[in-house]
């Protein structure tokens, strides 16, 4: 067997069995159970759930922002080899600020509402680094021509309640980004903004790390955003990923029913659209068997009320926890499932 | 004859010293069973124009005739008899429905109002046969609304728009807060009453792809005025608006090989307390040439029967076609 001719890069991002769990004296929530992933130098992955998923928990341990009483039991997260799960506080600090840049979805909870602007940059940037105020200045004025800020000086003078939702958000990115990360996490940074502002907002992001080469995790309930912006997509479902892999393989031919129904309930002309059926497990208790049981279509392995099944290679680069192969029983692509001839 | 017509409509909010033109001169019509999707973004005026078309906002000038009564016209009294028949579904479910008031009691206040003459076992009757037909599991009457899920708040407040019967039910994104599995459930369940009560929608969304789905005709709104309306393929296939042309090209497709050209704006909203001059979308319009845009709003002209766009300009003459 030939070598590779290159190996693979190292991943910049390496997840590895992350368990998070939010516990009080009357119960415990297992928000994660065993999620595991890694992004490459360069790759913006899509990480998309709907609520309760667990997907901003993950990203909030990615990023060591979990809110007490959530905390990682289980697992690592590795920002290129270094564990920054039981690092110090300060160290990781250090780390995180200047290597992972973090857009929120609401920028005004991001933004500090009594400082001006100017304030936050020098904030942010004399935390990592020395800086004449001069110099900062220049700095963050030139962030703010790049997001497309038509006049950066008088928002520098401002306070952000001053700044409309999509200027907010520039201003945000802005902030992420000056201290030129090589990660950036998004979570949801668009849930909220009119169309042709979430647009406008995306392609910046995406200009932004592509310029760079920046990797990005882009968190979103949108499979447009997913389709649009990611090469790669994790699908979350109870606190586990069901199913990873290329956008155009996930999103065209899903390996998991979770990621087949989910592609389902997009709103398209003429098709029909399927709601979910069943319920999503409470994560108080978590079920013995297939997290996706109760509203499985296709359940029909012994394994499946019994095993939590593991993430196994159905293709190239394209993991499913699932015991079976959906794909054998479907006759088209989802995407196209309500035109199915014959069906009604 | 229409259900529902709206004719030079127009509203003004004060707020302090400066007037809020949310609403600058809207006819827009909708038939008996049909769906009319209004789409425009945050401060078109869409949501003002719901509740025009409801009576809760009174115009400033012109006229609203909902089945055959002028709402201007009517008295406090005979508003409320005709709220009967036509109704709202907000947006956020949880908070349009009252925290103290069980599931039951909530969709049995309307029939209290417009129907005094029926006992309670009639009314419970009432309120069981509408929670199944929405779908709702009966055995949920005495629950209060934060006892549901999302997906069950909505279906309460769509059991509590239809419990009365009416003919027009205005929905304000009804679904914009909901996870895609569950907003499928609702649009299902919307469009199954619609066919089964004979229901007239005005849906008020931003959303492209569930309008695709959901309308028979579309009003695309900007600045307070609708710039294009007409059957959906039309509006949604062959744009002859360039803001219309603008906004579709922003909606994001779900499929991965599809990736249509993003025609982006520039610029913002102009402010709707002073209103432009000439064509509202002059500062931010690619077309731009006709010497009237600058100086005069453009006349909303039917282009192809039902199909009616507000500008000087053609763009279905100078793009090819999407």
């Amino acid at each position: 067997m030939a070598p590779a001719a290159t190996s693979p890069p190292a991943p910049l991002l390496e997840v590895s069995n992350l368990e998070v769990q939010f516990r009080s004296r009357r119960r415990t929530v297992h928000a994660v159970n065993g999620v595991s992933f890694s992004i490459r130098e360069g790759e913006t992955v899509g990480l998309v759930g709907e609520t309760g998923c667990g997907k901003s928990a993950t990203v909030r341990a990615v990023i060591g922002l979990l809110k007490p009483p959530g905390r990682i039991t289980e697992g690592a997260v590795r920002l290129d080899g270094t564990d920054l799960v039981d690092l110090p506080p300060r160290q990781l600090r250090q780390i995180r600020g200047a290597s992972i840049g973090f857009v929120p979805q609401n920028p005004f909870g991001a933004l500090n509402p009594v400082l001006r602007i100017e304030r936050q940059f020098r904030n942010v940037i004399r935390s990592h680094r020395r800086g004449r105020p001069a110099e900062i200045r220049r700095t963050a004025l030139a962030m703010l021509d790049a997001v497309g800020i038509a006049d950066p000086e008088r928002v520098l003078r401002g306070y952000a309640h001053e700044l409309s939702g999509g200027m907010a958000q520039r201003v945000v990115i802005a902030l992420a980004m000056v201290l030129n990360p090589r990660l950036v996490v998004a979570d949801e940074p668009t849930t909220g903004l009119d169309l042709t502002i979430q647009r406008q907002i995306l392609d910046l992001i995406r200009d932004l790390a592509e310029t760079e080469g920046r990797s990005m995790l882009l968190v979103t309930h949108d499979v447009g955003v997913v389709a649009q912006y990611c090469s790669r997509v994790l699908v979350m479902y109870a606190g586990q990923v069901v199913e990873s892999g290329p956008v155009r393989k996930v999103l065209t031919e899903p390996a998991h029913p979770y990621t087949e129904a989910l592609l389902a309930a997009v709103p398209r002309r003429g098709e029909r659209l399927v709601g979910a059926q069943g319920t999503v497990p409470t994560l108080l208790q978590l079920p013995p068997g297939c997290f996706y049981y109760d509203r499985c279509q296709y359940r029909s392995d012994p394994r499946c009320a019994t095993e939590t099944p593991a993430l196994r290679e159905v293709g190239p680069e394209h993991w499913a926890a699932v015991h079976y192969d959906i794909g054998a029983d479907r006759p088209v692509s989802p995407l196209r499932a309500g035109s199915a001839p014959g069906s009604d | 004859m229409a259900l529902v017509t709206l004719s030079g409509v127009r509203k003004t909010f004060r707020r302090g010293r400066s007037q809020v033109h949310a609403v600058n001169g809207v006819d827009l019509h909708i038939e008996p069973g049909e769906t009319l999707a209004l789409i425009g973004e945050s401060g078109s005026g869409k949501s003002t124009v719901g509740r025009l078309a409801l009576g809760l906002l009174q115009p400033d000038e012109g006229t609203v005739v909902v089945d055959g009564h002028h709402l201007e016209q009517l008295d406090r009294k005979a508003l409320q008899a005709a709220r009967r028949n036509m109704t709202i579904v907000f947006q956020e479910p949880f908070q349009s429905l009252d925290p103290l008031m069980s599931v039951g009691r909530i969709i049995e206040e309307p029939v209290v109002i417009h129907e005094p003459s029926l006992t309670p076992a009639e009314r419970r009757e009432r309120v069981e046969d509408t929670m199944r037909r929405v779908i709702l599991d009966p055995g949920l009457y005495e629950r209060r609304p934060r006892e549901l899920s999302g997906g069950q708040q909505q279906r309460v407040g769509v059991a509590r728009a239809i419990v009365t019967g009416p003919k027009f039910v205005v929905l304000d994104e009804p679904t914009s807060s909901l996870d895609l599995s569950v907003q499928a459930g609702i649009l299902e369940l919307l469009a199954n009453l619609q066919q089964e009560l004979d229901l007239a929608y005005l849906f008020i969304s931003h959303d492209i792809g569930t309008v695709d789905f959901f309308s028979d005709r579309v009003a695309v709104m900007y600045l307070g005025q609708v710039v294009e309306t007409g059957p959906k393929a039309a509006v949604l296939d062959t744009p002859r608006h360039p803001y219309t042309e603008a906004l579709l090209s922003a909606a994001l497709s779900a499929d991965p090989t599809e990736q249509p050209a993003h025609i982006s704006l520039t610029g913002d909203i102009p402010s709707p307390t002073e209103l432009p001059e000439g064509c509202f979308f002059y500062s931010r319009c690619g077309y731009r040439g006709d010497p009237r845009c600058a100086t005069e709003n453009p006349p909303l002209r039917e282009v192809t029967p039902g199909h009616w766009v507000a500008t000087f300009c053609d763009v279905g003459s100078t793009t090819p076609d999407g």
